[in-house]
């Protein structure tokens, strides 16, 4: 058995293609998902009992169904409706909800994490709870969502490979495709591992450097 | 009770007109569900009185004044402040905070900000007050709390005294006409509780109407005008702290004060 | 809209589709438990070598896709080594690799969430060290330890349902079987979420009890 590093040269465009693909999958879900999931958050702290049911029901739903069959669920059903979208729009719509849901927990889990007595302070200097939210919780919790958001887009980008399987043109659909006209799938799949390793590790290190840098008051020493 | 009347603040020049009450508080009544927190609470606040309120832990104190600026709601009865009565409208509500300042146990400094910060945030987005005039205004209150030094710094390099007098300065920065105060020496070290006591007292000298839950009873003797003990929920004794001090009426007020002066 | 005959009719399969995917799961939650063990060891060893293969380990799996960690061992596998594995197999290991890193990491942090206090509290009443570990240690090391290993666990069945790509017929494979036999793909892949529901909401419910923090992101 040998390494046929010829097969990967001959094929870096799909790969490359593939690879772009998945970034750009990821880098518009995620956001996306985030402003549903702080929305989600808020529904669900301040929405009310029909409102915060109702975000806590999809949320619930979503980080208790596997991915996979949510995106066959929506890939299958929502045609059985009328509704024809191609994969990729499926793929968008599967990842976005599915970051919603889980950063909506981050988000609320961020904002229960600073003390009460913040937004007491907040209140008794006459504040409004959108100042409070803006300028008291968001920056504190900057500290908090950053980690565990990193954690959501490493998330999102493993989780991405799976919309190979509806035929999503992303990294590893464009490898299964390769391997199936060159049969190598030693060096295929050895170089997608390689990619997606690069791609977590890259975002893992990018948003450390964040969190140092947007939060001094974090590594202020005091000076007495 | 109480007989208001007593207390010749309330009527210095003897013309016979009640001034107007800072604060006035009627059959107030407060339940965390079946816990009975507050009890038939009434008390009048005049202008540039200062109360202090003690009391065993769990005796509604606290509970009482935060029930003032409306960080938590009463069930029955009434408060007025400034004449003007708490009810759930969001602007009422926000305008009574607007003219209370509120000191706590924990300082509840914004840690992500600056002193500086914290002074002037509030007035910047509340009363819509220019940054410079802001900054102006935050920096002569904490030379007043004498921290004028710490303006740059972030919560958590300050001392504890440090961080309760800037605490105090951000409060004072939105001109209020009445300051609350939960136990605001605490959390603190013995050491420090001097210089906040200091800043309180000062403040008190200028005038301010100020109601202080706390247990710092030599406090209570050099500025209070009236000593009020609660248990239970009740207010069960009122007095000026001469009185208050030498000759409790309550058998469980002479029990507190037996423990806490030991 | 929603047959419910249909449902009924198909519903002992659809139980025999979760009665795989807990199997899976669960052999993949013992068998990666007992390679997290040996991750810890080697962690500690003396062995530079031995420790940077631990890291390494762990940030590979931690870092690509499952589906992707899957066809390595099904399709390359047997291309690298000769060894060819069935898709059950080929899936029960790729769950215990994975999870091996995970809970390993779960281990270690449970270990050292006991605060050191409670050693010297311990060795200041003079208590002898068997006493010591199996009163004092070891019960705040289960409580410590449970809660991360169930929701590790719950991962583990959701991440099951990708074993439906190389042909293990898991409850999502049962799914989609059924749509092709039926052209029902509502009923089907409805009855599917409905069960994993289920399943991983009332495991979320009993075991948030023991939980104190919010389970984790996504794997």
């Amino acid at each position: 058995m040998q390494f046929d590093v010829a097969v990967i040269l001959d094929n870096w465009q799909p790969l490359a293609d593939g690879f772009a693909r998945t970034i750009g999958i990821c880098t518009v879900s995620l956001p996306i998902g985030f402003i549903l999931g702080v929305a989600l958050a808020l529904l669900r702290l301040h929405g009310g009992l029909v409102f915060a049911t109702f975000a806590a029901a999809y949320v619930e739903l979503l980080r208790n169904i596997p991915f996979l069959t949510q995106v066959f669920l929506l890939y299958f059903v929502l045609p059985e409706f009328g509704l024809r979208l191609s994969p990729l729009v499926v793929g968008f719509i599967a990842l976005s909800a599915y970051a919603s849901a889980y950063a909506a927990e981050i988000v609320r889990g961020a904002i229960l994490s600073v003390p009460a007595g913040q937004t007491e302070a907040g209140y008794a200097l006459g504040l409004g709870y959108a100042t409070i939210l803006r300028r008291i919780l968001l920056p504190q919790v900057l500290g908090y969502i950053l980690p565990t958001s990193t954690n959501l887009a490493i998330g999102l980008i493993k989780e991405s490979a799976v919309l190979s399987v509806i035929t999503v043109p992303e990294l590893t659909y464009e490898a299964q495709d390769i391997i199936g006209r060159t049969f190598s799938p030693v060096e295929i799949f050895t170089i997608i591992a390689l990619l997606y390793w690069g791609l977590t590790a890259l975002v893992s290190t990018l948003t450390k450097w964040l969190e140092i840098h947007l939060q001094p008051y974090l590594t202020a020493r005091r000076t007495g | 009770m109480t007989n208001l009347d007593e207390f010749p603040r309330e009527d210095e020049a003897g013309t016979g007109i009640k001034p107007p009450a800072a604060v006035e508080i009627i059959g107030l009544n407060k339940w965390y569900g079946a816990y009975h927190a507050l009890h038939d609470i009434d008390l009048r606040v005049v202008t540039g009185e200062r109360i202090v309120i003690c009391g065993p832990s769990g005796s509604g104190k606290s509970t009482l004044i935060r029930c003032i600026n409306r960080l938590e709601r009463h069930d029955q009865g009434s408060i007025s402040v400034g004449g003007l009565e708490l009810t759930d409208d969001p602007k009422r509500v926000q305008a009574t905070r607007r003219e209370i300042g509120m000191v706590f146990q924990n300082f509840n400094l914004f840690p992500h900000m600056t002193i500086l910060e914290n002074c002037v945030v509030a007035p910047m987005s509340v009363k819509k007050i220019a940054r410079a005039q802001a900054e102006e205004l935050a920096r002569s209150f904490l030379a007043r709390v004498r921290i004028p030094e710490q303006a740059k710094k972030y919560p958590g390099q300050l001392s504890g005294g440090q961080q309760q007098r800037a605490a105090i300065a951000r409060a004072l920065c939105m001109s209020p006409r009445i300051m609350l105060f939960d136990e605001p020496t605490s959390a603190l070290d013995p050491e420090i509780i001097k210089e906040v006591l200091d800043t309180m007292i000062a403040l008190a000298n200028d005038g301010m109407t100020m109601l202080c839950v706390t247990h710092e009873m030599g406090f209570a003797r050099q500025i209070a005008d009236r000593v009020i003990f609660m248990d239970h929920g009740r207010i069960v004794e009122t007095a000026a702290p001469a009185n208050f001090f030498a000759n409790p009426q309550q058998v469980r007020t002479r029990q507190f004060l037996n423990q806490i002066l030991r | 809209m929603f047959d419910m005959s249909f449902f009924l009719t198909l519903l002992p399969r659809f139980i025999w589709g979760a009665a795989v995917t807990l199997g899976v799961s669960l052999a993949g939650f013992t068998l990666g438990t007992v390679i997290a063990l040996g991750l810890l060891l080697l962690a500690r060893s003396r062995i530079a070598l031995a420790r940077w293969i631990v890291a390494i380990y762990t940030s590979f799996i931690r870092g690509t896709p499952l589906l992707v960690q899957i066809l390595v061992i099904y399709y390359a596998l047997p291309g690298l080594t000769g060894i060819e594995l069935s898709p059950l197999v080929a899936g029960v290991l790729s769950l215990s690799f994975n999870s091996a890193a995970f809970i390993a990491e779960n281990l270690r942090a449970g270990l050292f969430s006991i605060p050191s206090g409670q050693f010297e509290a311990a060795s200041a009443l003079a208590l002898p060290r068997h006493i010591v570990a199996l009163k004092v240690i070891l019960p705040q090391l289960v409580r410590n330890i449970i809660p991360p290993m169930a929701s590790e666990f719950t991962i583990l069945v959701k991440a099951s349902a990708i074993l439906s790509v190389i042909s293990v017929v898991e409850l999502t494979r049962t799914a989609q079987h059924v749509m092709m036999e039926t052209f029902r793909p509502t009923e089907a892949f409805c009855t599917a979420a409905l069960i994993y529901f289920l399943i991983l909401f009332t495991f979320s419910v009993f075991t948030k009890r023991l939980e104190h923090k919010p389970s984790g992101a996504p794997r």
